[in-house]
């Protein structure tokens, strides 16, 4: 039912508790995961070389993130996992990865990082539970 | 991780597919499963001694929903499943359950009978998600 999960994280408090959920469904059901980031894209006005330098180190950040997310799931016990980091707003980047991969399962946190901590559900997960074609796991 | 899982179900296409789900995550991890269905309130026409005729018709079909629910899920292989049928507006009923019966899991169809079937996810969904303390899986 669930062989191919992804897990769309950005590091916040709600995404990692969504890597236990992932963890535990992923054995259950021998399901592959792909860890997921979207990094957000720089303001070109940095200019050179400072747009080159800042690229860098967010894509180093954005590949540790989803490295260590999926060193832990290797560890908890799944067997075949991968990462993707791609840059572009967080929902859009989500949605086409879900189109392409047409998983069985999505799983979000409830709650980024973006700065709308008022809302209960963030604009990310929101966007995304509404326009997935697939079922999504929204972890609080 | 799931020991109770809840199914919110009004009967409805994604309803019976958030079933499906439910049935299957209750049987791989040996969760139990409770059925619940908001009846709400009856139409505005409805008035006088046909109201008390309505609300009697709506609860006995509501009643036979969930009842029917829990016995396909029983038949399928869920060995505990236990059902509840709540007076309220959808959204606040449901999420009334969840503070009873404290689920591991609220699984939810994406749409369900309200007329914006123009809208991607539905409003009770929605809200239930943003309200509900514990995961919530949204289901297309």
């Amino acid at each position: 039912m669930f062989r191919n999960i992804i897990l769309a994280t950005d590091g916040s408090a709600a995404a990692e508790r969504a890597v236990d959920y992932v963890a535990s469904l992923a054995r259950h059901y021998g399901a592959r995961v792909l860890v997921l980031h979207a990094m957000a894209s720089l303001p070109d006005i940095l200019g050179e070389p400072n747009y080159s330098q800042a690229l860098h180190a967010v894509l180093e950040e954005s590949r540790g993130l989803v490295e260590d997310v999926a060193k832990r799931l290797r560890e908890m016990g799944v067997a075949e996992v991968e990462t993707d980091v791609i840059e572009g707003p967080a929902s859009e980047v989500i949605l086409a990865v879900v189109e392409t991969r047409a998983p069985d399962l999505l799983v979000i946190g409830a709650r980024g990082q973006s700065p709308w901590k008022g809302l209960v559900l963030g604009s990310v997960s929101l966007a995304v539970t509404q326009r997935a074609s697939c079922p999504v796991l929204v972890v609080k | 991780m799931f020991q109770t899982i809840m199914l919110a179900t009004d009967g409805s296409a994604p309803a019976e597919r958030a079933a499906a789900l439910a049935i299957s995550l209750a049987r791989r991890y040996a969760a139990r499963v409770i059925v619940v269905h908001a009846c709400g309130p009856p139409p505005d026409e409805a008035t006088g001694l046909r109201l008390d005729d309505v609300l009697d018709e709506r609860w006995e079909e509501a009643s036979a929903l969930v009842q029917d629910t829990a016995r396909r899920m029983r038949d399928l292989g869920v060995v505990e499943v236990a059902t509840d049928v709540v007076a309220g507006t959808a959204a606040d009923a449901i999420l009334r359950c969840v503070e009873v019966y404290r689920p591991d899991l609220l699984v939810i169809g994406a749409r369900g009978r309200s007329p914006w079937v123009g809208l991607t996810l539905g409003s009770v969904s929605m809200a239930v998600t943003q309200g509900a303390p514990c995961p919530v899986l949204v289901v297309k």
